[in-house]
């Protein structure tokens, strides 16, 4: 387990998607109220970033085609993805938002477009 | 499935077809008193009279109908969407849509043609043609298509599906008596930020079908739009939505072969259904556009274990049509077929397809699409089949004739084919040709003059499809195809 | 030496010293025409949608403009002809050596560097007329030159080979071209091969690379153009075994004239990328091509193959044949273009794709298009994608075939169809030894076999 620090609480609005790249992995962050919470960047129907995509109801939709993923499940709501994306475990003390992308909190498949 | 009572000094198909339209023509008397069914209240409502989009319009619309607010907020988050996609570059030339131009809800009676006067020439000889009596024309004035049976035989339609449980509304009735049902669907097998036209759909979507069928049903009558009861059976964006149980069978059929003039220029529909598992469903459509209008559908079926979804898709007519049948096969052993016939003259382009998506193993999958261009018409086959990784002992197949008429015409081909799956199958074959002229001097050889061979020919040609459409429509098509290669409509 | 993302307009002079004022011209033109251009988008651009220019085609690498000395070049295709063949060699970014043997040059045969072609007297006029014929917009406002990798080419190409066949002449022997990358960095070569009417040649175009040092990777960005004039034959084979860390763009274009006959083989088996476009335009009528492709691709591997055929003129005839296999985490796209214009008329027209996927992992596109504009054609084309199938296996092996043996048997019988249509010698014995290589490598167990049919096979 390996919780790096990913931003800033402080700089991260509200239900505004923010990407950033640990070790190699693109994340897509999101506060929602308090709390943080860190998916997989890539969609897993299609490689694009999710951080392109607005933020509705505790999900983050995909604007390639409009699949929403649920920032806590990972879980799409309609097609065309099929896939869940994997979700991180996060940690935030104080201003400090940690991630550990070594540590998913789902089963989803890790998004392999290639 | 509805047949017509073949007189029995009837032996030519066409006299079988103006018998039926005359008893058509008298239930579609009695029809045409319903009212739609939302207030009229013109003087509250002023952004839906203008034309043009605006988030006023769709907030009216929505309080127009009366709609929970989840709804509302739906259409919003879409229009919102629209604004922010550019318009697809790929595809047809969608240039001469004018967005500010358009109605974005008007009342049925509103934008038909107001007269037979009124209706453009070409439409005018084809109803001629077919023998459409005075009344029946009327109605098409009005815009109201379809293939009525008797008075008698609708009503036992009705009143078995009732007896069967099953649901057949207009898809705001059904937003309103089965919320719950309509919300754990709507939207989910075509979001709202799919695609920039289904997302102008989801904002102003009026009219359209919702179909429920319970569980272990099979409705043998194929179901048609105009069951419905109501005059919004050629909407501008209509949006329906059909959810089949498992176990169930269903047939829906929508639009006619006669043309049908609309004064829209834009038509932008969205189909979703989910066929559970073990069922199936049949979609066909004929589509014959009057040659302004812009026809642009999103359609997708998603098939759970062992189900079964059908489209047969026939383009006539209009101006541009883009549309793409799509199935999802998310469930093991799921089916998928599309048969796809594309009909293009002078100034027509069908820009026309399939997508299938493997998502889950031992699913198959077969298109079939049978294009014909003639004059300076323009065809393209566009389509898509995806393997997904995991649809382990997939099948796929894809076939795409292509005939081509005059040296003026066009047609093209452009299939994907993307595997990611070691063992799927998938194949794929595509001709174009021109007539054949062995084939032309043989029929005329025999004493049958150019346009009647061809139209043989053309009728062979796409035959594979036409068997699977319902009778009236395969004898009407094949009346519309003999009257396009005279050249004397169109 | 500047960066292809930085390209200056000094760098391009620099590479034109000695050109004569033409060529100068031509590049500076190019250069600004490249100034316009953006590099492509993937998500924009059609051609493009397969190959993520971002994430495959490093633009910030250095362009190698001189040759290295002390290389040892290994013995290859071009080696192994006979002395009787015309060979030339380029290492890096400068031809090492270029011999014609007297017999062939006394028929008239050029094989020389471009550069020093261009300069010449006697070959100056030629390369002048042909040079960038192909890359610049064509008559009906499409051009190759859409593309900035191409432009750049156009601008910046830093050494070459000229090919030129006299009218009538028929050259035996195969013309052996090998170009050889041993420095990382953009290579930016070119080749120019005119065949005046009723000529024969074959060409072929080897293409190898040896990095020094890990995560060493080179670009090579290369324009092959070839004017076939009427009556006349050209074979060209690009035999693309590069090593690793190396990315290959390649447009290889060719014009045939009247009853041209023209023949291009790909075969694709080296590098982390390939990015071919085997192009033809046929503007003469009656002219004929067969594009013949084969590739098998290994982890890791990338190759994106686009063979695009103009029909411009009537009754020419295009017959297109790819065949190609995957293993481990790879990945191929096909994708095969035949437009066939309005005065096209009589054109006949095939085309046709057969992927093998033998192990998990492995990810195959195919999008064969056809665009036509003329009805009294015949055009056609297949596209098929799948797996060993068990049942010839399972025949081979009651005959008392080992396993691992009846699926190299099965692997090699797939390729027969391609294999048997190269009708320049060396070359299929050379292909078959790639193929032969990559089973060698392959994990037999994990060669998945399509055992739905034999299912069938049990229960009768």
């Amino acid at each position: 387990m390996a919780m790096t620090s990913a931003a800033r609480l402080s700089e991260l609005a509200v239900d505004q998607p923010t990407r950033v790249d640990l070790d190699g992995v693109p994340v897509c962050l999101v506060r929602h109220g308090e709390s943080v919470h860190a998916v997989h960047d890539t969609c897993s129907h299609q490689e694009y970033s999710l951080s392109e995509g607005i933020v509705f109801g505790g999900a983050i939709e995909c604007a390639l085609h409009g699949s929403m993923f649920g920032l806590e499940d990972g879980a799409p709501d309609s097609l065309p993805a099929t896939k869940p994306i994997p979700t991180f475990a996060v940690q935030v003390d104080g201003d400090d938002v940690r991630v550990d992308v070594e540590h998913q909190t789902n089963d989803a498949p890790w998004p392999d477009h290639f | 499935m509805s047949q017509i009572d073949i007189p029995a000094d009837a032996t030519r198909p066409d006299a079988a077809v103006s018998d039926a339209r005359r008893r058509q023509a008298a239930v579609a008397d009695d029809l045409s008193d319903y009212k739609f069914g939302w207030a009229d209240r013109d003087d509250q409502y002023s952004f839906t009279s203008q034309k043009g989009l605006t988030r006023e319009v769709v907030e009216e619309i929505s309080a127009m109908k009366d709609e929970p607010a989840w709804m509302r907020d739906l259409r919003v988050r879409a229009y919102e969407a629209f604004l922010r996609r550019p318009m697809p570059t790929w595809g047809a030339d969608l240039t001469g849509i004018n967005f500010d131009d358009i109605y974005y809800f008007v009342r049925a009676t509103e934008k038909q043609a107001g007269s037979w006067e009124e209706l453009p020439e070409d439409i005018k000889n084809t109803y001629d043609k077919l023998g459409i009596p005075e009344a029946e024309k009327q109605r098409l004035v009005a815009g109201v298509a379809a293939q009525y049976e008797s008075e008698v035989v609708y009503h036992k339609i009705r009143e078995d599906l009732e007896e069967q449980g099953v649901l057949f509304l207009d898809t705001d009735t059904a937003l309103r008596e089965h919320e719950e049902l309509f919300r754990e669907h709507f939207a989910t097998i075509i979001p709202p930020n799919d695609n920039k036209l289904a997302s102008l759909n989801t904002a102003v979507w009026s009219g359209g079908s919702f179909i429920w069928v319970p569980e272990g049903v099979k409705v043998d009558v194929p179901l048609q739009a105009y069951f419905r009861i109501n005059k919004e059976n050629m909407g501008q964006f209509e949006r329906t939505l059909i959810i089949a149980e498992p176990g169930s069978y269903l047939h829906y059929v929508e639009g006619c072969t006669a043309p049908i003039y609309s004064s829209d220029s834009l038509h932008s529909a969205v189909v979703e259904i989910l066929v559970k598992p073990g069922a199936r469903v049949r979609y066909t459509t004929i589509q014959n556009w009057s040659t302004n209008v812009y026809n642009l559908v999103t359609k997708r079926a998603v098939a759970q274990e062992n189900a079964t979804m059908e489209w047969i898709d026939g383009n006539i007519g209009s101006k541009v049509t883009m549309k793409y049948p799509a199935v999802w096969l998310t469930g093991e052993g799921a089916k998928g077929e599309v048969l796809s016939v594309a009909y293009a003259h002078d100034g027509q382009h069908q820009d026309a397809g399939a997508k299938m998506v493997h998502a889950a193993p031992h699913t198959t999958s077969n298109i079939l699409s049978k294009s014909i261009s003639k004059g300076a018409g323009r065809t393209s086959y566009r389509g898509l089949v995806a393997i997904n990784e995991g649809a382990h002992h997939s099948r796929a197949s894809v076939k795409c004739d292509a005939l081509m008429l005059d040296e003026a015409s066009r047609s093209d081909t452009y299939p994907y084919m993307e595997i990611e799956q070691e063992d799927a199958t998938i194949e794929h074959e595509a001709t174009v040709s021109k007539l054949s002229d062995d084939q032309l001097f043989y029929l005329r050889a025999r004493g049958i003059n150019e346009d009647e061979a061809t139209a043989m020919i053309v009728r062979g040609f796409i035959e594979p499809i036409a068997r699977e459409l319902p009778m009236e429509y395969a004898v009407e098509l094949n009346r519309l195809i003999a009257l396009e290669m005279e050249g004397a409509i169109g | 030496m500047t960066s292809l993302d930085q390209l200056t307009e000094d760098a391009v002079v620099g590479l034109a010293t000695g050109d004569p004022d033409w060529l100068r011209d031509r590049r500076q033109e190019a250069y600004k025409r490249w100034l316009d251009q953006e590099w492509p988008n993937s998500r924009q651009d059609e051609y493009w949608r397969s190959t993520n220019f971002t994430k495959k085609i490093d633009v910030t690498l250095s362009v190698v403009s001189d040759g290295t000395d002390d290389v040892d070049v290994p013995d290859g295709l071009v080696d192994s002809l006979p002395a009787a063949s015309a060979e030339l060699r380029i290492v890096d970014g400068a031809v090492e050596d270029a011999t014609v043997p007297a017999a062939v040059a006394a028929q008239g045969l050029v094989v020389m560097d471009l550069a020093d072609a261009a300069r010449s007297t006697e070959h100056g006029e030629i390369v002048r007329t042909h040079l960038g014929s192909l890359t610049t917009s064509n008559r009906d406002g499409t051009g190759a030159d859409e593309d900035r990798t191409i432009t750049l080419n156009d601008a910046a190409w830093t050494t070459g080979a000229f090919v030129h066949v006299p009218s009538e002449v028929e050259v035996d022997e195969p013309i052996g071209i090998h170009l050889h990358v041993t420095r990382p960095g953009a290579h930016l070569p070119r080749v120019l091969i005119v065949m005046e009417h009723h000529a024969r040649a074959t060409v072929y175009l080897e293409h190898t690379s040896d990095l020094a040092g890990d995560g060493a990777r080179a670009l090579v960005d290369q324009v092959v153009e070839a004017k076939v004039g009427d009556g006349a034959r050209l074979h060209v084979a690009s035999i693309n075994e590069w090593g690793r860390g190396t990315t290959h763009l390649a447009l290889q274009k060719a014009e045939l004239a009247r009853d041209a006959t023209y023949r291009h083989l790909s075969v694709n088996v080296g590098g982390d990328t390939i990015r071919l476009r085997p192009e033809v335009d046929l503007v003469g009528p009656g002219a004929s091509c067969f594009p013949l492709g084969l590739y098998f691709a290994d982890e890791g591997q990338h190759f994106d193959l686009q063979p695009y055929i103009r029909h411009l003129a009537p009754r020419a005839t295009s017959d297109v044949l790819y065949k190609g296999a995957l293993q481990g985490r790879s990945r191929t796209i096909f994708r095969g273009n035949v437009y066939v214009a309005a005065n096209a008329v009589g054109t006949v027209t095939d085309e046709n794709n057969r992927t093998l996927i033998l192990t998990a992992g492995a990810k195959a596109d195919s999008t064969p298009f056809l665009e036509i504009h003329c009805a009294d054609i015949r055009a056609g084309h297949g596209s098929a994608t799948g797996q060993i199938d068990a049942r010839a296996l399972f025949y081979l092996e009651a005959r008392g075939i080992p396993r691992d043996e009846a699926l190299r048997l099965m692997v090699y019988g797939f390729f027969a169809e391609v294999l048997d249509a190269i009708e320049t010698p060396g070359v299929a014995e050379r292909a078959l030894a790639h193929i032969e290589r990559e089973i060698d490598q392959a994990d037999l167990d994990a060669i998945g076999v399509n055992d739905a049919a034999l299912a069938e096979l049990g229960d009768a």
